[in-house]
């Protein structure tokens, strides 16, 4: 173990391998800070020019671009209202309004910080648990699989601060829609109208970049002026600011903790992802912060809780991936196709045959999120004073980056109708008060969801009571019932509180 | 009844239908095909019409905003009220760029949407609206297929260079 830690220190120390990660670390800030392209892109753009390099150095470029895609993705949530990534979404309840107030400096120091003490976090936890991550993996079978879908999607519509039945319904909506096209689970194509288009199922990027990016261009241009009102009296942001920002995250070690922590294991668990880890680590901080109203408002324990928990991600969805060869999301499928391209066997052997490759890529995360945070951090203060840019400079660009990016791809041109029609219907659905991050993560999570069902059933026999008998899916269903029950106990404790205070002013 | 607002009373059509036809078409498949659908779909439906029933009915409406740690009038007062003719001409530069697109393609689409908008919107003088397209489409068309090599679509219409304007193939819808 320590022989394969130094050869990887060793390698890391090389000029080329330096450039990767340099490499590696730009493309992956800005295709995170892209909405619509993300670290997916950037890998599966890249994985063909790879081929014929050391296998280090590859390693080390795509550690830079999947380590820091997340991080990236900060930077539109906060000045834009528009996640660059998924695992974005909480960061624009907080972000934003701290941008528009004149603060995104700092909001963006909180980030980078808070993204680069996650991914520490959780990349000592992977160097501890490499030897005993199997126990850890095995304990989620099918059900516990649903039920944690399930848990996502009511920490995701609390998060969302809007009215829970309007959002669970557009969850629901969203899992249907997830539901169009060929299922793997079956082998049979549903609901796709004979079209070759939905054959596939509706593809996520149009949705998405529709969903948030457009609908956002339709309000800020609709508006006009610029994105930050720091005409009012507050600070222009800047280098200060920023490091301030970055010094700020101390503030709230524990929603730090707690974001690192459950980052981390969720992101063990495959199909799961930043996205979800990012939801349920911001709405667990608002349950327990004293001040929950204050979330949603320009809060900066906000900004830690979701930027740790979708960075720590990294280390928690390395360890399905190189300890067993499971893929715990699209970048760690591109990761494997890397190990083929360069004759490195993925899965259990990896360990056993290549560790020091395993020991590259955890330092190589480990390299490149430090320099992410030193070139947010540092050119914070610049990138800021993008949100002060009159939007109607940045909204043609911002539309026409991306509609490449939808093309991008599939290479299919109704993609970009597709993602109009989306931005119009994202728009009308925030119009009216429906949350768009639940309706997107049910459509995301959706055949996830379908697929562990259907398989807990055959695993079962047709019995229902697998859903309800290990005790992990026990935990994980009663943390939904609170999740549930806790707009209802507020009401009643509100109710209960309004009373008595009129009792005694009335003594 | 005073109080629907129409992006609320579209919006629950709308999701409604979408809803209501993946539950209904999920009849025609197999018991485990359909089980899903109708497991996710019923209760969806539910809250759907009592969403609905809620723009009719107060007491509904009150009900249904106990469920929620902010309030009902929170959600909809989300600061994306703006006029429906702004909102209606920022949608139209968006569906026309998205179908001048499909039809001319980026390469021809991209500078002159750019020079549009910068005229129209922006109110830039028409020489840096011109020099300000340019140099923005440069930068894209170098950043992305020459240096990423990401292919970018010509358009439908007949091949007038390769590539770059015409010639597209329309996938089958």
């Amino acid at each position: 173990m320590i022989e394969a830690f130094l050869e990887g220190l060793a390698q890391l120390g090389q000029p080329a391998a330096i450039a990767a990660i340099v490499a590696g670390t730009i493309v992956g800030v800005l295709f995170g800070a892209i909405p619509g392209l993300g670290s997916v892109i950037a890998m599966a753009v890249l994985l063909p020019f790879t081929f014929g390099w050391d296998a280090y150095i590859a390693m080390f470029l795509f550690a830079g671009i999947f380590g820091t895609a997340s991080t990236g993705g900060a930077i539109p949530a906060i000045l834009l209202n528009t996640p660059g990534t998924i695992a974005n979404v909480c960061t624009t309840l907080d972000g934003h309004p701290m941008a528009r107030r004149g603060e995104a400096g700092r909001a963006l120091g909180l980030a980078a910080m808070a993204s680069g003490l996650g991914t520490f976090f959780s990349i000592i936890v992977l160097a501890m648990l490499l030897p005993a991550a199997k126990l850890l993996i095995l304990a989620f079978g099918a059900p516990e699989f649903f039920w944690l879908v399930i848990l996502g999607l009511f920490a995701v519509t609390l998060a969302s601060r809007d009215n829970l039945v309007k959002g669970l319904a557009a969850g629901g909506v969203g899992i249907l829609l997830s539901l169009i096209g060929l299922s793997l689970v079956f082998g049979q194509v549903r609901f796709a109208l004979d079209s070759e288009f939905l054959y596939d199922g509706l593809p996520v990027v149009p949705l998405v970049v529709g969903f948030f990016a457009l609908s956002e261009l339709m309000v800020y241009t609709s508006r006009g002026g610029s994105i930050a009102t720091v005409g009012e009296g507050l600070a222009q942001p800047g280098i200060r600011q920023t490091v301030g920002g970055a010094m700020e995250v101390f503030r709230y070690k524990r929603v730090l903790l707690r974001g690192s922590i459950i980052g981390t294991v969720l992101g063990a668990v495959p199909g799961v992802g930043g996205a979800v880890a990012n939801f349920l680590a911001y709405t667990t901080a608002k349950q327990a912060s004293k001040t929950p109203e204050l979330f949603g408002t320009g809060y900066p324990g906000g900004i830690v809780a979701s930027e740790s928990a979708n960075d720590a991600k990294d280390g928690g969805i390395l360890l399905p991936t190189l300890t067993f060869g499971i893929p715990g999301n699209v970048e760690m499928v591109i990761l494997m196709g890397a190990f083929v391209l360069h004759g490195i066997t993925p899965g259990r052997q990896l360990l056993v045959h290549n560790l020091d490759i395993v020991w590259a890529i955890i330092l190589g995360v480990i390299a490149a999120q430090i320099l992410t945070t030193i070139i947010v951090v540092s050119g914070g203060g610049f990138l800021a004073k993008i949100s002060l840019i009159p939007v109607r400079y940045l909204a043609p660009i911002v539309a026409v980056v991306s509609f490449l990016g939808v093309y991008a791809i599939r290479s299919n041109p109704w993609d970009l109708l597709l993602a109009v029609v989306a931005g119009c219907i994202g728009y009308l659905m925030r119009r009216a008060g429906f949350p768009l991050i639940t309706f997107v993560i049910g459509f995301v999570l959706g055949n996830t969801a379908e697929r562990s069902f259907v398989q807990s059933l055959q695993v079962s026999e047709g019995s229902y009571t697998i859903f309800f008998s290990s005790p992990i899916s026990i935990i994980i269903i009663i943390t939904i019932l609170i999740f549930a029950g806790s707009p209802l106990i507020k009401y009643w404790y509100e109710r209960f509180t309004a009373k008595r205070k009129a009792q005694l002013s009335e003594l | 009844m005073k109080n629907v607002q129409p992006a609320v009373l579209i919006v629950n059509i709308l999701l409604l239908v979408l809803a209501g036809t993946i539950v209904i078409a999920s009849l025609q498949y197999g018991f485990r095909q359909r089980i899903v659908p109708l497991v996710i779909g019923i209760p969806t439906l539910a809250m759907l019409v009592a969403i609905l029933l809620s723009d009719f009915w107060p007491r509904l409406n009150r009900i249904l905003a106990m469920a929620s740690l902010g309030s009902l009038q929170d959600a909809l007062n989300e600061d994306v009220t703006a006029s429906w003719s702004r909102i209606f001409v920022i949608a139209g530069w968006l569906v026309a760029l998205s179908i001048a697109l499909f039809v001319f393609g980026f390469y021809v689409i991209v500078p002159l949407f750019l020079f549009a908008f910068f005229l129209v919107e922006a109110k830039t003088p028409a020489v840096i609206a011109l020099l300000s397209s340019l140099v923005i489409s440069t930068v894209l068309y170098v950043a992305f297929p020459y240096t990423l090599g990401i292919e970018i679509w010509p358009g439908i219409t007949p091949k007038v260079m390769h590539g770059v304007f015409g010639g597209g193939l329309i996938p089958v819808l």
